[in-house]
C-alpha cells in the first residue's frame, strides 16, 4: 500500500463527538474486564491464603504479628485516596484542570503513604521472623498483600503519568476518559483492600 | 498534535454522563470511615466475639464494598452491562474460593 492510500485511510477515518464517545465507552469496556478478570486473581491468592493461614509451623503467627492500628491506618489513608481521586475526576469534568491536578497530586502522596507504611509493616514482620520461607502463613501473606502493594503502586505511577500527560498538552475529549480508567482501577484497589483488611487482618487477629 | 489544539478550548467530555457531585463523595467517604471504625472497633475494642463477629465483620465489608461500587466506580449510572460484568468476576471469585475449601476439606 502507497504513502498516499495510507493518507487516505487516515483520512477518512471516523472521528468527532460520536466516534469519541463510541471509542470511550469501549475502552471503559476494556477497563471493567480487566477488573473482572483481576477480581479472580485476587480471589485465588486469597483462596491459597484461606487454606494455608493456618501453617505456621515455628514462626509467628497473625494475632501475634499483626498491628490493626497501623493497618486501619493505612486503610484509612487509602480510602481517603478513593475520596480525592473522585473528587479529581469531578474536578475535570466542570474543565477544572488546576482543580483536578490538586486533587490527583494528594492521591498519588496517599498512595504512596500506603505503599510507604505496607513497606515498614513488611519490614517489621521481617525482623519478627515472618519471612517468606519461614511458614505457609508467611509465603500466601507476603504474595497476596504484596501484590495488592504492586497493584497500588502501578496506580500511583498511573496517575503521575496523567499528571505529567496533563501539564504538556490539554486534555482533550479524546483523553478524558483516561482519568476515568484509572479512577475505576484505583477504586477497585481499594474495593480489594476492604476484603483483604477483613479477612486478613481482622479475622486474622481474631484468629 | 493538532487534534489537541482543535478541541483544547472546549472542555473535556464528561467522563461519565453522572457522578453524583462533590458532596456525595464526602458523605459516601464519611460513610466508609463509619463503617471501617465498627469493622476495627469489633475487632479491636473486643466489642463482638466468637460466632457473632464473622456475620458482622462480613456485612460490614460488603456494606463497603457496594458503596464503593455503586457510587465511586459510578455503577448506579453507568451501563448495565459494566454491573453484570463485575457481578461475573465476583461470582467467579466466589467459586474459586469454595472449590479450594471443598479442596481442603477432602
Amino acid at each position: 500500500m502507497s504513502h498516499g492510500a495510507d493518507t487516505a485511510e487516515l483520512a477518512s477515518a471516523p472521528s468527532g463527538p460520536f466516534h469519541e464517545a463510541t471509542a470511550a465507552e469501549n475502552n471503559k469496556l476494556g477497563i471493567w474486564v480487566w477488573l473482572a478478570s483481576d477480581c479472580a486473581l485476587f480471589a485465588a491468592l486469597i483462596a491459597t491464603y484461606l487454606t494455608l493461614h493456618n501453617s505456621v509451623q515455628h514462626a509467628p503467627t497473625a494475632a501475634q504479628l499483626f498491628d490493626l492500628r497501623l493497618t486501619a491506618t493505612a486503610t484509612f489513608v487509602l480510602l481517603l485516596s478513593s475520596m480525592s481521586m473522585g473528587i479529581g475526576v469531578e474536578a475535570l469534568q466542570r474543565n477544572d484542570v488546576p482543580g483536578m491536578r490538586r486533587w490527583l497530586w494528594l492521591t498519588v502522596a496517599l498512595g504512596a503513604v500506603f505503599v510507604g507504611m505496607q513497606a515498614f509493616e513488611f519490614t517489621t514482620y521481617w525482623h519478627h521472623g515472618l519471612t517468606l520461607s519461614a511458614s505457609d502463613f508467611g509465603a500466601s501473606f507476603y504474595t497476596l498483600v504484596g501484590f495488592h502493594g504492586l497493584h497500588v503502586s502501578f496506580g500511583v505511577a498511573w496517575i503521575l503519568s496523567l499528571l505529567i500527560f496533563s501539564y504538556r498538552r490539554p486534555i482533550t475529549a479524546a483523553d478524558a476518559w483516561r482519568f476515568e480508567a484509572a479512577s475505576l482501577y484505583w477504586y477497585f484497589v481499594d474495593v480489594v483492600w476492604v476484603v483483604i483488611f477483613t479477612v486478613v487482618y481482622l479475622m486474622g487477629k481474631v484468629g | 498534535m493538532s487534534g489537541a489544539l482543535k478541541t483544547a478550548g472546549h472542555a473535556p467530555a464528561p467522563v461519565s454522563g453522572h457522578s453524583g457531585g462533590q458532596h456525595l463523595h464526602l458523605v459516601v467517604a464519611g460513610l466508609l470511615a463509619v463503617l471501617t471504625i465498627g469493622a476495627f472497633g469489633a475487632v479491636w475494642g473486643g466489642l463482638l466475639s466468637g460466632a457473632a463477629l464473622f456475620p458482622v465483620l462480613a456485612f460490614l465489608a460488603v456494606a463497603q464494598i457496594t458503596l464503593q461500587l455503586l457510587f465511586y466506580m459510578r455503577l448506579r449510572w453507568d451501563r448495565r452491562l459494566f454491573t453484570m460484568l463485575f457481578l461475573g468476576g465476583v461470582v467467579l471469585a466466589v467459586l474459586i474460593d469454595l472449590a479450594t475449601k471443598s479442596m481442603l476439606v477432602r
